[in-house]
C-alpha cells in the first residue's frame, strides 16, 4: 500500500515538472501570436477608438513599453508572472488576476454543471443504445445524439432563450442572480457560495440562472459521451465475461450495469475529460447569449482589442486546468481499472 | 401586430439562418399572419417583476472604471455621468453649458486666466469637503505625470487630448510644452484660477466633458490605483445624485441616490446598470418586462420595438457624422471637379430609406446640426448623374484615373453606420456610374484598418466621428486643421491642412472667446467646406434607446445618457 502511495506520488512529480515547459511553450506560443497579429500599435485604436492618430499611439507604446524589442517585452512579461503578478489589462487597466477571479469561477461553474447534464443524459443514452442494439430504442438514441452534436450552439441557446425564458417565461433570460438577490461572494461560484452561505433563496435563483445555458452548453458533449458510451458498450458486451456472466444467469441489468459498463468507462472518462477542457473553452457562444460574465467573452474582447497581458494570464489558466484535467483523467484510469498501475 | 409576433420574426430567422449555418441574411421574411393580442402581463413570467424604485438599464459592456478621468470607453462613462460632476455641465438635452460646481466664473481680457467660484456646501459621497484645494489636486493629478497619484499604467487619455498634453511634454520638440494649460490655483476656499498659456475658447465646453469630474482626493489616495476598479470593496467618491451601492463586476452596478446631495434628489432612488452583452438578449430582456430600459439597439430591433405597445423608441439627438473622405494627397483626389462628381453620383437619400431604421438624417455640414456653427444654408449637393458627369469631365482632363481606387470601408459597425459593408457597396456602385473602380478594402479594424486610414494608405474611406465637447472645434478642426493625414499628407505620411484657407479660419475661431464670433466663422468654414470637398458628409445618425412604456422623464441628449430624471409608473 505504501509502496503504491509512493509511485503514485513519484508519477504525480514528474506530470508536475512536465507541466512546467508545456505551460512556457504556450506562453511563447501565445506571445508570439499576439504580435503576429497586432501591429506594433497594439491596443492604441482599442483605447483611442476614431481618436487614433499615430502620434497618439507612439505615447501609448511607449508608456506600456509595447514599443520594446519582442524577447525583451517576453522576459518581463515572464519575470512579473513568476514573481506572481499577471499584469494589467492595457484597455481596462484592471489587475489580470482580480479579473481572473471573477471570471474563471463563472465559466468553472458554468462548464461543471453542462458536463453534469451531458453525463446524465449521454451515458444512459449510450448504454441503453447499446444494451438495445438495432433496435429503435437504439436509432432514436443515435439520432437524439447526432441532432445534440449537429446543432450550433448560438442557435439552440438563442431558441431557448425565446421559447422558454421569453415565450413561457420559465427561465430567465439574463444572467447569473437576478436583480435585488444578495450573496455573500467566497469562492465567486454561486451555486457554492449560497451553499456555504447557507443562502437557499440565492441557490435557488442562481440554478434558474444557469440551468438554461449549462442545457445549450452540454448539448454537444452530451451526444459526444452518448456514441462513444455505445460504441465502448458494444465491445464490452461482446465479450467473454459478459457471455459468463449471463451463463451464469445474471440479471440483464446487473451483467449491463456491474460487468460491462464498467469495463466501458475508460474511453468515457477520456471523452469527458477532453470534453471538460472544451467546454472551458468553448463557453464563448453561450456567455455571450446569456450574459454570463466568463472568460471566454473576456479572452475574444481582449484578443481583439490586443490586449496581450489579459489574452496571457487567460490562456495560462486554460493550459493549466486543462492539463490538471488530463492528470485527474489518467489517475482515474487506475481506479477504473486495476490493471492499470504507474510507474 | 402583437408584440410577441413582432419579436418572433427576428428570432426565427436567426433560428433559419443558424441551422443553415452562416448562411445569415437581413430578415426579409413578410409580416407573420395577425396573431392574438398579448402583454407583458399575459406572459407566465417568473423573472421579478422590477422594483419600482429601482430603474434596470442594460447595456452592452461592463464599465472599465469608473474614474472617469482615466476612461475613453462610452460604457463607463454611462455610469460616471450619474456619479461626478465638474465645474460646468451641459444643460439637459442640449450642448450649451451652465453652472455645475461652478456657479460662475470670469475670463481675463486676454482670455489666459480663468476663474471659478465653487458652489458652497458640497461634500464628496466620503463626507470630504468639496473646495478649492480639491479642484486644484484634481488638477494637477490629471496635468503632472509626476503627481502620486497619476498613476504609471493610467493614461488620462482625455486631458492629454482635450488640454493638448501634459506638464513639461515637448512633443512638438519647438521648446514649449504643448499643452495650452499652465496651472490651477486656489485663490480661496471657494474660488480657483486656471492659467493657460495660450486662449482656448472651447474650456468650458471641455469642462463639461464626463472626463472631468472631480474625485475625493482622500479616497484616491486611500485607495492607491484600485480606485474606481471592481477589484476588493469599489470605492468611488465624487460629488454627483448617486452614489456607488455595488458592483458586480461583468455583470450589473447599482447606484443609489446621495442623500447629501446639493441640488434636487434624482427621481428614482436606484438605478442598476446590467450587462447584457447580446443585442437580440438585451432587446428580450426588455420586451419581458426584465429590465426597464437598454441601449445599442440592433438595428433588426427598432422596427419590433416601433410596434410594440410594451416599449417605447427614444431617439437621442445625433451628435456625429458620418462621411465619406477623400485624401487629397492621393491622385486624382486633388482635384476639386473629381471630388465634386463623388459628391453628385451618391444618392444619400437612398441611402437613409435603405440602410437605416428610421433613425438618421441626410448630413450636409461635416457636424450635426443641433450644434451651434452649423449653417442649415449651405448648398446642398443634389443627387445628380449628369451634373456628376460633366464634373467627372473635368476631372479626367485634368487628372490620370488610376485603374483602381482603394476604397477602405470599415469591416465592423460604428455607431453612425449600422451596415457598413452595404454602405460601402452602394457607394461603390455609385462611383461605378461615373466611370470610377473602386476597390473595397476592409482589413480587420482594430491592428490594420484605422492605422491604414490615419497614415493615409486610404485614396477614399468611409469613416465618422462623435463629438466630445459639443463644440464645432471638435469636429471640423478636428478633420481639417492638419492634424489627420487621413484626408491630405506630405510625403512622410504626415498630416496637412486640405485647404490652407479653412485651416487659417478655423484656427482663428478655436481662439476668439465670443461666441457669436465663433459662431460666424463656423458657418463661414461649413460653406469653404461644402464648397471645397475635403469630405462628402452622409449621415448624422440619431442613437436609439428604448424603455419600457411606463417609463418617463428621460431628456433625449446629444452628449450624455443622464436617467436622474427618469422615473416607473
Amino acid at each position: 500500500m505504501f509502496r503504491a502511495r509512493g509511485i503514485m506520488a513519484q508519477y504525480l512529480f514528474r506530470r508536475f515538472l512536465l507541466t512546467i515547459p508545456v505551460l512556457i511553450g504556450i506562453t511563447v506560443v501565445t506571445f508570439s501570436f499576439m504580435k503576429l497579429v497586432g501591429r506594433d500599435g497594439g491596443p492604441c485604436v482599442a483605447i483611442l477608438g476614431e481618436r487614433y492618430t499615430p502620434a497618439r499611439c507612439a505615447e501609448i507604446t511607449e508608456r506600456y513599453g509595447l514599443d520594446e524589442h519582442p524577447i525583451i517585452q517576453y522576459q518581463k512579461y515572464m519575470a512579473r508572472t513568476l514573481s506572481g503578478d499577471l499584469g494589467s489589462s492595457i484597455v481596462t487597466k484592471r489587475p489580470v488576476s482580480g479579473e481572473l477571479i471573477r471570471v474563471f469561477p463563472a465559466t468553472a461553474e458554468l462548464a461543471l454543471v453542462a458536463m453534469v447534464f451531458a453525463i446524465i443524459a449521454g451515458i444512459p443514452l449510450g448504454v441503453i443504445a447499446a444494451a438495445r442494439h438495432n433496435s429503435a430504442i437504439d436509432l432514436w438514441a443515435m439520432v437524439i445524439a447526432l441532432v445534440g452534436v449537429s446543432m450550433p450552439v448560438f442557435w439552440l441557446g438563442l431558441m431557448l432563450l425565446y421559447v422558454l425564458a421569453f415565450k413561457f417565461g420559465w427561465f430567465p433570460t439574463h444572467g447569473r442572480l437576478s436583480s435585488g438577490v444578495e450573496l455573500e461572494t467566497i469562492t465567486n461560484f454561486y451555486i457554492l457560495d449560497s451553499i456555504l452561505t447557507g443562502n437557499t433563496a440565492a441557490l435557488r435563483n442562481a440554478l434558474y440562472h444557469i440551468a438554461l445555458p449549462a442545457f445549450a452548453l452540454s448539448t454537444i458533449p452530451a451526444a459526444i459521451i452518448a456514441r462513444i458510451t455505445r460504441s465502448a458498450m458494444l465491445e464490452a458486451l461482446g465479450q467473454d465475461y459478459v457471455r459468463t456472466a449471463r451463463a451464469k444467469g445474471l440479471a440483464e441489468l446487473r451483467v449491463v450495469g456491474r460487468h460491462a459498463l464498467s469495463n466501458a468507462l475508460l474511453p468515457v472518462v477520456t471523452v469527458i475529460g477532453l470534453q471538460s477542457g472544451f467546454l472551458l473553452s468553448g463557453a464563448v457562444l453561450t456567455e455571450t447569449i446569456f450574459a454570463w460574465p466568463g472568460m471566454g467573452r473576456w479572452i475574444v474582447s481582449a484578443i481583439s482589442a490586443n490586449d496581450t497581458p489579459v489574452v496571457l494570464g487567460g490562456v495560462l489558466v486554460f493550459a493549466t486546468v486543462f492539463v490538471l484535467i488530463n492528470l485527474i483523467v489518467d489517475i482515474s484510469y487506475a481506479w477504473l481499472d486495476p490493471r492499470i498501475r504507474y510507474t | 401586430m402583437s408584440r410577441i409576433r413582432r419579436i418572433e420574426r427576428p428570432f426565427l430567422s436567426l433560428a433559419i439562418c443558424g441551422l443553415m449555418l452562416g448562411a445569415c441574411a437581413e430578415p426579409t421574411e413578410p409580416p407573420p399572419p395577425a396573431p392574438e393580442p398579448s402583454s407583458a402581463q399575459d406572459l407566465p413570467t417568473t423573472a421579478p417583476l422590477t422594483d419600482m424604485n429601482r430603474l434596470i438599464f442594460a447595456h452592452p459592456e461592463d464599465a472599465g472604471k469608473l474614474d472617469p478621468a482615466d476612461v475613453t470607453d462610452g460604457e463607463s462613462l454611462l455610469i460616471t455621468w450619474h456619479l461626478y460632476e465638474g465645474l460646468t455641465r451641459y444643460r439637459p438635452g442640449t450642448t450649451e453649458v451652465e453652472p455645475a460646481l461652478a456657479t460662475s466664473w470670469e475670463t481675463s481680457d486676454d482670455g489666459l486666466v480663468w476663474t471659478f467660484t465653487l458652489r458652497e456646501g458640497v461634500t464628496f459621497h466620503d463626507g470630504t469637503p468639496f473646495d478649492a484645494d480639491a479642484v486644484v489636486w484634481n488638477f494637477e493629478r490629471w496635468f503632472d505625470t509626476a503627481h502620486p497619484q497619476h498613476f504609471a499604467d493610467w493614461d488620462f487619455t482625455y486631458w492629454a487630448y482635450m488640454f493638448q498634453g501634459y506638464k513639461d511634454v515637448d512633443d512638438n520638440e519647438d521648446g514649449e510644452p504643448d499643452t495650452f494649460f499652465v496651472s490651477a490655483t486656489a485663490v480661496d476656499p471657494t474660488t480657483v484660477t486656471l492659467t493657460l498659456s495660450r486662449p482656448n475658447a472651447p474650456l468650458l465646453q471641455n469642462l463639461a466633458m464626463g472626463n472631468f469630474g472631480f474625485s475625493s482626493p482622500a479616497a484616491v489616495q486611500a485607495s492607491g490605483s484600485s480606485y474606481g476598479t471592481p477589484n476588493g470593496d469599489p470605492i468611488v467618491a465624487a460629488t454627483g445624485p448617486y452614489r456607488l451601492a455595488g458592483w458586480q463586476a461583468g455583470e450589473s452596478i447599482l447606484i443609489e441616490a446621495n442623500p447629501d446631495y446639493w441640488g434636487d434628489a434624482p427621481e428614482t432612488a436606484e438605478i442598476e446598470f446590467r450587462v447584457i452583452p447580446d443585442g437580440s438578449t438585451r432587446y428580450l430582456a426588455l420586451a419581458s418586462g426584465e429590465i426597464d430600459g437598454m441601449n445599442q439597439v440592433n438595428p433588426e430591433d427598432i422596427e419590433s420595438a416601433n410596434e410594440n405597445a410594451d416599449v417605447q423608441v427614444v431617439l437621442e439627438p445625433a451628435n456625429n457624422v458620418g462621411y465619406l473622405g477623400f485624401n487629397q494627397a492621393r491622385a486624382p483626389w486633388g482635384t476639386l471637379d473629381c471630388r465634386l462628381a463623388v459628391a453628385h453620383a451618391i444618392d444619400r437619400e437612398a441611402i437613409i430609406q435603405s440602410l437605416y431604421a428610421g433613425d438618421a438624417e441626410v448630413a450636409h455640414n461635416m457636424m450635426p446640426p443641433k450644434l451651434w456653427g452649423y449653417n442649415a444654408n449651405v448648398e446642398r449637393f443634389e443627387y445628380d448623374l449628369e451634373l456628376a458627369a460633366s464634373y467627372m469631365e473635368a476631372c479626367t482632363a485634368a487628372e490620370q484615373i488610376p485603374d483602381e481606387v482603394v476604397f477602405y470601408v470599415p469591416p465592423i459597425q460604428r455607431f453612425y453606420y449600422p451596415k457598413p459593408k452595404e454602405l460601402g457597396e452602394f457607394v461603390q456602385a455609385s462611383l461605378a456610374q461615373i466611370g470610377i473602380n473602386a476597390q473595397i478594402k476592409s482589413p480587420d479594424w482594430q491592428p490594420v484598418w484605422l492605422p491604414d486610414v490615419r497614415e493615409g494608405k486610404a485614396d477614399i474611406f468611409l469613416l465618422g466621428w462623435g463629438g466630445d465637447n459639443g463644440d464645432p472645434d471638435n469636429f471640423l478642426c478636428q478633420f481639417f486643421c492638419g492634424g489627420d493625414a487621413s484626408f491630405n499628407s506630405d510625403a512622410n505620411g504626415t498630416g496637412i491642412p486640405p485647404d490652407a484657407a479653412l485651416d487659417t479660419l478655423l484656427r482663428e475661431a478655436a481662439t476668439l472667446s465670443d461666441q457669436a464670433e465663433r459662431q460666424a466663422r463656423y458657418e463661414e468654414a461649413n460653406v469653404l467646406i461644402r464648397d471645397s470637398v475635403p469630405a462628402l458628409p452622409l449621415v448624422h445618425r440619431s442613437p436609439p434607446l428604448l424603455f419600457r412604456s411606463n417609463v418617463t422623464g428621460y431628456t433625449p441628449s446629444p452628449i450624455q445618457t443622464i436617467l436622474s430624471g427618469v422615473s416607473k409608473n
